[in-house]
């Protein structure tokens, strides 16, 4: 049936809507861009054989048209939710992905990730009067400079903004300064205690 | 265009032929350009209407059509004449509906959520999930602990041992 792999590109979307990015679907979109090739070939060789004011082929040319837009419809919302995506793993992981996620990236994606991430960053470094904002900081307004934390697993050793080295053992706590334990507990690295 | 219908033998499809095409396809050969004309779908057909209208609130959406208003909103330039009662049945449909969606997405235990949840469409499962967040954060609010950081959901599933970290 004709859209059938593009439909299956939007399932797959709405099936890992919770979950991690799934690994770009080369091969579905290969496909799909294959069927619209012959599609698209078929259409034209149907119009060079239509005489003028003839009307034979026009529903089956119509039938084609509106496949092709449906596949390409169906295409262009997977990119670009794909992008979306991407576009919100910036502002959880920072500008550096973890390998695996990365790995579900196609080269495509993954530049445009790296022009977002330097945007991003200039924006950043525009704001506050010359000395730079960063934006991802802070998401939720902070109570309190110093925050007790859990280390949920092995990190190694730590430096704090002052220079202090702590080292993070799994089942450790400590009292560190918000602002520079915010991105681990974000990574799930550390927890919050109250 | 007769290797639409599977069941026939013909280069062209004939007059009159029935057959069903997705609705998108419907909707380019459907009203403006008078190729085909459309019926509506099963679940709106005269006999699931009279079912709605007498207690919309039990029946099975989810089982139904999983996007029933969705789906609906789009047949109506397609149906013509009978466009008029579909949209009265979509609106009646979820007024009836959304006081047990609002009821239950507010009231009840992080155990029954699938249950309730089960007979949903798709519209009404989003209204679902939305009002269940809105509660917990308020709850959080009330207890004075939305300003704790947590971690973010995909890491969460990561954490999980892989295979290679087993063995």
């Amino acid at each position: 049936m004709l859209g059938e792999k593009a439909l299956e590109l939007i399932k797959e979307m709405e099936r890992s809507k919770d979950g991690k990015l799934p690994a770009y679907n080369d091969n579905c979109v290969r496909l799909v861009l294959e069927e619209m090739t012959a599609l698209f070939q078929q259409n034209q060789d149907d119009v060079n054989a239509t005489v003028a004011g003839e009307a034979q082929y026009y529903p089956g040319i119509r039938l084609r048209h509106a496949s092709l837009e449906r596949n390409k419809r169906c295409l262009l919302a997977y990119l670009y939710n794909r992008l979306e995506r991407i576009r919100d793993l910036r502002w959880d992981f920072g500008n550096i992905l973890p390998p695996e996620i990365r790995e579900n990236l196609c080269d495509p994606e993954i530049e445009w990730f790296a022009r977002y991430s330097k945007n991003l960053a200039t924006y950043s470094r525009s704001l506050g009067e010359g000395s730079g904002l960063d934006l991802t900081h802070d998401i939720k307004p902070p109570k309190n400079i110093y925050v007790e934390v859990r280390c949920l697993k092995d990190y190694g050793e730590f430096e704090v903004e002052e220079g202090d080295v702590v080292v993070l053992q799994k089942n450790t706590t400590h009292y560190l300064p918000m602002s520079s334990c915010q991105h681990l507990i974000r990574l799930g690295v550390l927890q919050q205690v109250d | 265009m007769g290797y639409l219908d599977s069941s026939g033998r013909s280069k062209d499809l004939e007059k009159g032929t029935k057959l069903e095409l997705p609705l998108w396809l419907a909707a380019a050969l459907g009203p403006r350009r008078k190729l085909v004309t459309c019926h509506l779908p099963r679940a709106f057909n005269e006999r699931y209407r009279e079912i709605l209208r007498a207690d919309a609130t039990i029946v099975d959406l989810q089982g139904l059509a999983p996007y029933f208003y969705e789906f609906g909103r789009h047949l109506l330039p397609l149906v013509g004449a009978e466009g008029v009662t579909l949209g009265q049945l979509l609106t009646e449909t979820l007024k009836q509906r959304l006081r047990r969606v609002m009821d239950s997405s507010l009231h009840c235990l992080e155990d029954d959520a699938a249950v309730h949840k089960a007979r949903f469409d798709h519209l009404e499962r989003t209204l679902f999930h939305t009002g269940r967040r809105m509660y917990q954060d308020h709850q959080l609010w009330l207890a004075r602990r939305c300003h704790i950081i947590t971690s973010i959901a995909s890491t969460e599933q990561s954490g999980k041992r892989k295979l290679s970290e087993i063995s």
